[in-house]
């Protein structure tokens, strides 16, 4: 195929005046057939990795067996949601993964913007990337290290920060067992100390894309700073923001568990214990891979229908959307 | 234009991303700790069992000494245990053995995993089994009726003597090894009534010294040392920064239960099975705990103060008094002997309960927690079965204890044994496992072993605990019909969520402990099924007795 290059080059005249549809693929593998090769690995990842266990999702219908297989194990339909729904947490766990979410959409999701919008206003070049590159180096610290920095900060006893309350003349706050102080800590902690620079890498790239001209001629009608970033920047970056907030609420009765059960204790459960993390306690720990996999088949259904929701408001106000 | 074309990439390429994640995490969810249950549901498949028994039974023909075959067989093995220990080809008493027995091991499993539970599961999963598997006593019960092992009882009547002999002399190991469908597919091993001692009580000697203080006999001695603890600065640092009683199990509150005669999980009462947290005790017991933990005599921090609590409490001199193992925690005398002048832990009697008993809530399993046993698929049962019978005898005892001669252990003439110099330097228990030795695999376990473990403040200790029997008799291990199983792991995940957060909430002090919260709690519980929960386990509780 690699060798025809040359070769083919002159029947592209005779083929352009019969174009079925046939015709025209086997014409445009042949005629961009390098990019199509380099487009394999990235369909095969997909196809491996993505599509092929999603297969295995059908174990949420089954009491399903490891040593028995899919194949084997005995088909229960709707059994496994049945004890998901008529838990006792059923409820408690909804209103958690949704007050998370929202908390984390109105708090988390606007950080790195004002963040990226910040920098964007940085005259000294070495500076801001100083800045850029210390928001963004907690990103690549483990969970699990994060989850221990902030107990140890926030331990009552000698945590930095119960030190600092203490000689300002404050109570101590033994922050991990109070229910109300999570849902602070936790988007304090993991979606703003560490994952606000990541975050806003994608807007920082997309201020860099605004036309310099539009600033320039903003100035000359004598537009301030403040107006500037209100008419310029923000609009700029709008397309990117409503695309990440879709995603977002796709995202929205799923909260990652790997966290939570890092920082969770008994006596925050009534705040903290969300789905995933449910799922993870009853199903996975013990075995019960059926159950988990329908926690995650429902979440993930759900997602969907309001990501679909979402972009269909998206496209119909903002006339803009994934799709 | 161009802008809407990037969009769009961009979008798919994050979607896409989101796909990947969200697959990527119902992978890992397969990896979880390895927990002590493997909750898979009794679907009754026996026909594999028996079938292999009756074939496979060669012309026997006299081999010399421990020889199993006449020619060398190599038989696959997956083990791996306390997400840590993995099969290593290399281990010298399992070359030993094979030249003794012309029976090696391969082993199948990837030496370099830590996380035993997913070992397990994963080679479950490839639906490649190895010949022998090695697992834990729950997970091998819940395994052998679903097709993965074989009964091993007529094999060990045919061709293992020694496991037999064993087997008779203690009934206890049959009822303990025992699936719900009444076969057995794990060898288990008897560990020596001398080792039952697992946790014990200890305190802070040279401060009970310098306060002049009798070493506490009865809870409320207890109690009131360590207010003393609190409130007379025994560090002499003119802080009140001691913390009474600490662990390094966030556990470590429930483990006080005891001095009031409440559980926090399964008891017996009068013969009957109990759920503790219903109990009245249970009550009584929550309003001294939260009374002592508002007093400050436990730990403030002791739910989040993790696994290094006593490196960081011992170390800072604060520490007063814990429930732990004791080997690891009077270690820390000689540890601490510079950084802490006259640093003591010592190992003391379990303070009187309510009813003045002396009563120690942990003891150690009377058997191996790990045990090994026949995959279905394994051609070679019999001389499984003989091998397994070859760690029963003498020259098996000796390697699985001691490694192997002149390598790791020295006898003399009139048989007595000693490790040698090289092996007592550092962690021996460590160096032996390197060799293949001391590690949970069924076999003789030599009662004397711990002479070159334990220093001497651990055997006096070891040795009142024993003569006191403070140790008590443990809940026994219940396996559940599959109906049951479904229902009790269902009402049983509810309702422990809700203990340990209602517990911990009234430790704290986050909601009075009176009437009104209690008779709330236990209703709460009947609500998601307590009831119904004791009765499944008091049927399976009548069928371990039967």
């Amino acid at each position: 195929m690699l060798k025809g290059s040359a070769k083919t080059a002159p029947e592209r005249n005779s083929g352009t005046t019969r174009r079925t549809l046939a015709g025209k693929v086997i014409f445009h593998l042949k005629r961009d057939r390098l990019l199509y090769l380099m487009l394999i690995p990235v369909l095969a990842y997909y196809v491996i990795f993505v599509y092929k266990p999603m297969g295995g999702l059908v174990i949420a219908f089954q009491d399903y067996s490891l040593f028995k297989g899919i194949r084997g194990s005995e088909w229960v339909w709707f059994e496994n949601f049945e004890r998901f729904f008529q838990s006792p947490y059923f409820f408690r766990n909804l209103k958690n993964t949704i007050m998370m979410n929202l908390t984390q959409t109105l708090i988390a999701f606007p950080a790195p913007i004002i963040l990226a919008l910040m920098l964007n206003e940085v005259k000294s070049y070495g500076y801001k990337r100083i800045i850029q590159t210390l928001t963004y180096l907690p990103y690549f610290v483990s969970v699990v290290v994060v989850a221990g920095i902030v107990t140890n900060f926030l331990a009552p006893t000698n945590g930095l920060i119960n030190i600092i309350l203490d000689k300002l003349g404050f109570e101590k706050v033994y922050f991990l067992t109070l229910p109300e102080m999570f849902r602070p800590v936790y988007i304090l902690s993991f979606d703003i100390w560490q994952n606000i620079g990541i975050g806003a890498i994608i807007y920082i790239a997309a201020l860099a894309g605004i036309n310099p001209e539009l600033y320039e001629a903003a100035s000359i009608d004598g537009a301030g700073r403040w107006r500037k970033i209100w008419s310029i920047s923000l609009p700029g970056i709008l397309p990117t923001v409503l695309v990440l907030l879709l995603l977002n609420i796709s995202n929205f009765i799923e909260v990652g568990h790997e966290a939570i059960i890092l920082l969770y204790q008994p006596v925050t459960y009534e705040t903290a214990d969300v789905f995933s993390t449910y799922a993870y306690r009853t199903g996975l720990s013990q075995g019960n891979y059926d159950l988990g996999a329908a926690v995650g088949l429902f979440t993930n259904t759900v997602g969907f229908v309001l990501v679909v929701i979402a972009n269909w408001i998206s496209r119909r106000f903002a006339g803009n959307g994934l799709w | 234009m161009k802008t809407r074309k990037w969009l769009t990439i961009l979008t798919c390429t994050v979607l896409l991303a989101g796909l990947v994640s969200a697959c990527s995490k119902d992978n890992n969810t397969t990896s979880n700790e390895a927990s002590n249950n493997a909750n898979e549901s009794n679907a009754a498949n026996t026909s594999q069992a028996d079938a292999t028994n009756a074939a496979n039974a060669p012309a026997e023909e006299t081999l010399a000494g421990s020889l199993i075959t006449k020619d060398p067989l190599q038989l696959t093995i997956h083990m791996h245990y306390g997400n840590r220990w993995a099969f290593d080809d290399n281990w010298s008493v399992f070359k030993e053995a094979a030249k003794l027995t012309n029976v090696s091991l391969h082993g199948t499993t990837p030496t370099t995993g830590t996380d035993s539970y997913e070992m397990a599961n994963l080679m479950l999963a490839s639906g490649e089994l190895p010949d022998i598997i090695h697992g834990f006593h729950d997970w091998m019960r819940q395994q052998g009726p679903e097709g993965v092992l074989i009964d091993l009882k007529d094999l060990i009547d045919q061709y293992a003597p020694n496991i037999k002999k064993m087997m008779d002399a203690d009934p206890g190991i049959e009822k303990y090894a025992l699936a719900s469908d009444g076969k057995m597919y794990f060898i288990p091993s008897v560990v020596p009534q001398d080792n039952i001692v697992a946790k014990g009580w200890m305190i802070r000697q040279d401060w009970l010294d310098k306060l002049q203080l009798p070493v506490p006999q009865t809870y409320q001695d207890y109690y009131n040392t360590l207010k003393a603890f609190k409130e007379k600065d025994p560090n002499g640092n003119g802080k009140a920064d001691e913390v009474p009683y600490m662990s390094r199990n966030t556990s470590g509150v429930q483990d006080l239960l005891i001095f009031w005669d409440a559980d926090y999980g399964w008891k017996l009462r009068d013969g009957k099975v109990a759920w503790g947290p219903s109990e009245q005790q249970f009550k009584d017991a929550l309003t001294n705990i939260a009374k002592w933990y508002k007093e400050g005599l436990i730990d403030k921090e002791i739910f989040t103060r993790g696994p290094q609590a006593r490196e960081e409490l011992f170390g800072a001199n604060v520490g007063g008094s814990t429930h732990d193992f004791m080997q690891s925690s009077t270690k820390f005398n000689e540890t601490l002997a510079e950084q802490v002048p006259g640093f003591k832990m010592q190992p003391i009697a379990p303070p009187a309960n309510v009813s003045g008993q002396h009563v120690e809530e942990t003891k150690n399993s009377t058997y191996l927690l790990h045990g090994w046993g026949i995959s279905s698929k394994s051609e070679h049962p019999v001389e499984a079965i003989k091998y397994f019978d070859f760690w029963y005898g003498k020259e098996g005892e000796q390697l699985a204890n001691y490694g192997v001669k002149d390598e790791t252990y020295t006898a003399d003439a009139s048989g007595n044994i000693d490790l040698t110099p090289k092996v007592k330097e550092g962690n021996l228990l460590e160096n032996l496992n390197l060799v293949g030795a001391q590690l949970e695999y069924p076999h003789t376990v030599d009662p004397t072993f711990s002479r070159f473990q334990n220093t001497p403040i651990v055997n006096e200790a070891f040795k009142m605990y024993t003569e006191g029997n403070y140790p008590r008799e443990q809940f026994p291990v219940l396996s559940y019909l599959e109906d049951e199983q479904k229902r009790y792991d269902e009402i049983l995940g509810a309702i422990n969520t809700y203990v340990n957060e209602m517990f911990q909430k009234w430790v704290m002090g986050n909601q009075p402990v009176d009437d009104k919260t209690f008779d709330a709690f236990v209703g709460k519980m009947k609500e998601m099924g307590l009831d119904e929960m004791v009765q499944i386990q008091q049927a399976a509780y009548d069928r371990y007795v039967k």
